[in-house]
């Protein structure tokens, strides 16, 4: 088995061929040899009425001679007589001699033992006629002549009868042959069925290995890579082939796979890269914004304190001082944690600075619980809140604005609240600030780049909640109040 | 990758084993066809073989020939089946002569044949002929015992003589004459045969004659006729001859088979059934019929059984012994209607000519 299978197509094809081939000759052959063996035997059917023949014929011989050479007493017609008596007595012995239960058979033992009184009687009647014996001669010849009568007619007799019988044989044997063609016909037509099942099968052995590849092939075609591997029996070129493509399904799988890791590794670093792109960017806003050295600001503005007290203008040299705080607090504080009171007294500044700048025109109120002051918040947190109540809600207003700094107890929380009574803001806004939707860097003049947004982000940061921050507006020119919640820590509280 | 890919080889043999499975049923199915046409071939083949060479027979140790004037004849044939049956059981082949030959031979000739054939013995259905005479001297100068039955020669040339007392089947038939009672007799008819060496016959006819004078029938007028039965053919025109050119007798008596069934035609085709009775000779189906029909009254079967075995225990008696008893006497039955029953159910020598 496990040699077959290692065989190639064309080999077992050629197999198959020759087994075939081989077992319809064989049967062919052997019909051959038995419708040649019938077939000699029919021909043997007529051998024994050729031989009677023969017999009858040299019997006449026998007498012929005889009679001429009573006739004529020539040499040559002894001869003659004597060559047929050899002949006739050679002939004689192949019939039958012993007593059998058979007319046929009786009959040939007849003929035998006449013929023996037949030569006898010829004999003396040819050693008479030498002699001379006239009167011998003739009774003699005389009774050999009866018995040539008696002989030929069991010749004749026999056969006659055994023509009967072999032509009976012969129509026997005739019909045995149809038979035997009829035999031979359905056997041949049985064992080619035989064959055409061995070949079917055998061809089954070479096509179904082919028809499963053909398949898979078909299901690999159509995108399903996940098919069962081709099962592998047989060594010939199928075999290989299957091999082959089992190994060629198997690099596919791993293929995708890796194209699938390799993608997705890429599309992590895309991300990434997009992160980085965006601390990039964040960066270099930042270091647009560092770009003017704030001790280089606080400096100068210290060095126009200076100048200014010298030529005795003391407010202004005031203002220029109070700038100049301002400046620093953002360079010392801008990254970390500070009292309530530092963030309050920055608001201080930039509505002093604010006021110098617009005349007093703005209208700061604080209320503020003094027991309060000490909680820590990240810095630069209520001026942007300031600043927005100062830019987007009460400027350009008809009526005097006003904003309300209050700073309380509620619960557990300390509870920072900047108003004002400027032109509020709409439902929308609020949602999209509170989204984070609202990420558009305002450089404005009067800002100091610090965005609501960028308040809100780090508070969530510091608190570690997202619920940090709530604003609320009852609707147009009705004002702002933007309140933020910070919880007391247990230390805070006790300080308190 | 490699668990997988054994895992389907261990599935796929089931399906090549499918497929080894076929292949070998298909080549097991065509060497049945072989094997069984071959044995079909061996078979017709035999027979075919038995039918040329005639098969083996069975030796014997004798040869014995019967020589009969009428070989087909149901009568003799029936001595002749009894005579091969003795034969065989004591491994002598009886061979009826000349029945199986293309030309019709006389008994002379065939004595000749069976003398110049080497046969060990001779039965033979004898008359006074020369010819016949002839051939007995032969048949002694070579040794030939010849045991002559129911016709004998009386030249004394023959062994043993089977056959039965001419003048008791003379008595036997007289007998039978004077029990017919339902017509009156006056006038009875026996065909002999034109054989004028046949001297049984004159026996016979000398039998039935004191027969009936005995019983006080002397008034009976008893008469011959002749029959022609050396030719073909002889005997039915001899008995029509008789039928036309009359005068016709109340009884016909036959002396052999042939004669009887003739007259029982010539009866039957000239509507004299009941007028002229018969009694005939020999127990032919066709004449027991013509009993059971009361065509013909009673017949006298000889006993060819008993007839065929004497000759052949004659023949071997002589080869063994040397010599024989000279006589050897055939019982007769006599077959009317009440007993023609039996004859017809069983007897198998009773058959039709």
């Amino acid at each position: 088995m496990q040699k077959i299978r290692k065989l190639s197509i064309g080999v077992k094809m050629i197999l198959v061929f020759i087994i075939t081939t081989a077992i319809l000759l064989l049967i062919n052959l052997f019909m051959y040899v038995n419708v040649n063996r019938m077939m000699s035997r029919l021909d043997e059917v007529y051998r024994s009425n050729i031989s009677l023949n023969e017999l009858a014929d040299t019997l006449s011989h026998v007498q012929t001679s005889m009679t001429y050479y009573l006739n004529t007493r020539t040499s040559d017609a002894l001869e003659d007589y004597y060559r047929n008596e050899q002949d006739y007595s050679g002939l004689v012995l192949n019939l039958n001699e012993g007593i059998y239960g058979n007319d046929l058979r009786m009959m040939e033992r007849n003929i035998r033992r006449m013929s023996g009184e037949y030569l006898e009687q010829t004999g003396q009647t040819i050693d008479a006629k030498r002699g001379g014996n006239v009167e011998k001669v003739r009774t003699r010849y005389e009774s050999a002549t009866r018995l040539y009568g008696y002989i030929r007619t069991y010749l004749y007799s026999l056969n006659n009868e055994q023509f009967r019988i072999n032509s009976e044989s012969y129509q026997a044997l005739s019909a045995y042959m149809q038979y035997l063609e009829w035999t031979n016909i359905l056997a041949l037509l049985l064992v080619g069925l035989g064959n055409l099942v061995l070949i079917v099968l055998l061809t089954r052995t070479i096509t179904s290995p082919l028809r499963r590849l053909a398949g898979t092939a078909d299901q690999v075609a159509k995108g399903d890579l996940a098919v069962e591997l081709l099962p592998v029996v047989t060594q010939d070129e199928v075999g290989i082939v299957s091999m082959a493509f089992n190994q060629m399904i198997v690099s596919i799988r791993k293929y995708i796979e890796r194209l699938r890791e390799s993608m997705e590794t890429e599309n992590a670093m895309k991300e990434k890269e997009l992160m980085m792109e965006t601390h990039l960017k964040d960066a270099q806003i930042k270091y647009l914004q560092a770009q003017i050295n704030p001790h280089f600001l606080f400096n100068t503005l210290n060095a126009g304190a200076q100048l200014a007290m010298m030529e005795g203008a003391e407010r202004t040299c005031g203002y220029v001082q109070r700038v100049a705080d301002f400046f620093r607090y953002n360079v010392k504080k801008n990254n970390g944690i500070v009292t309530l009171a530092e963030e309050i007294e920055l608001v201080d500044t930039y509505i002093y600075i604010l006021n110098v700048r617009f005349s007093g025109e703005i209208h700061f109120r604080k209320e503020v619980d003094e027991s309060l002051l000490t909680v820590q918040v990240p810095s630069m947190i209520l001026q942007p809140l300031v600043e927005n109540s100062v830019n987007y809600g009460i400027r350009g207003i008809d009526w005097e604005g006003e904003i309300v700094l209050g700073v309380f107890r509620v619960n557990d929380s300390v509870c920072i609240s900047v108003k004002d009574n400027g032109i509020g803001i709409s439902r929308e806004t609020i949602d999209k600030i509170m989204k984070g939707g609202l990420r558009e860097v305002d450089l404005s003049k009067d800002s100091n780049g610090i965005g609501l947004d960028n308040v809100i982000g780090r508070l969530r940061l510091f608190l570690n909640e997202e619920d940090v921050i709530s604003i609320l507006s009852e609707g147009e020119n009705k004002g702002t109040e933007v309140l933020i919640y910070i919880p007391l820590r247990e230390g805070e509280y006790e300080d308190v | 990758m490699r668990k997988r890919g054994k895992r389907d080889n261990s599935k796929e043999p089931a399906g090549s084993r499918a497929i080894v499975w076929g292949c070998v049923c298909s080549v097991a199915f065509i060497l049945l066809i072989t094997i069984l046409s071959m044995a079909f071939f061996r078979r017709n083949m035999l027979t075919g073989a038995q039918l040329l060479e005639n098969a083996d027979y069975e030796a014997y140790d004798a040869y014995y020939t019967m020589i009969v004037s009428d070989s087909g004849s149901a009568f003799w044939q029936s001595v002749y089946e009894s005579a091969r049956e003795e034969g065989a059981k004591n491994g002598a082949y009886v061979e009826m002569l000349g029945g199986n030959l293309s030309t019709e031979y006389t008994k002379a000739e065939l004595l000749e044949i069976a003398v110049a054939s080497g046969a060990d013995g001779i039965i033979l259905e004898a008359d006074e002929s020369h010819a016949v005479t002839a051939g007995l001297l032969q048949a002694q100068e070579r040794g030939i015992p010849v045991v002559t039955v129911l016709e004998d020669n009386s030249q004394g040339m023959r062994k043993s003589f089977v056959g039965l007392s001419n003048y008791n089947l003379g008595r036997e038939y007289g007998r039978q004459v004077l029990t017919i009672e339902e017509q009156e007799v006056s006038d009875v008819l026996v065909l002999m045969s034109a054989d004028s060496q046949d001297t049984s016959q004159n026996i016979i006819f000398s039998g039935i004659s004191e027969t009936l004078a005995e019983e006080g029938r002397g008034d009976i007028q008893v008469r011959a006729a002749a029959v022609e039965n050396q030719g073909a053919f002889d005997v039915e025109e001899s008995i029509r001859d008789i039928f036309l050119q009359g005068p016709l007798p109340d009884v016909i008596i036959c002396l052999d088979e042939l004669s009887t069934s003739s007259v029982y035609q010539a009866v039957v085709d000239y509507n004299m059934v009941g007028e002229i009775s018969i009694i005939g000779y020999y127990d032919s189906e066709a004449i027991l019929r013509a009993i059971e029909r009361s065509v013909v009254r009673s017949t006298i079967s000889i006993d060819t059984q008993e007839m065929g075995r004497c000759c052949v225990e004659a023949l071997d008696e002589y080869r063994s012994n040397g010599y024989v008893s000279e006589y050897f006497s055939v019982g007769t039955n006599l077959i009317t209607r009440e007993n023609v029953q039996e004859y017809l159910g069983g007897g198998d020598d009773a058959k039709d000519p």
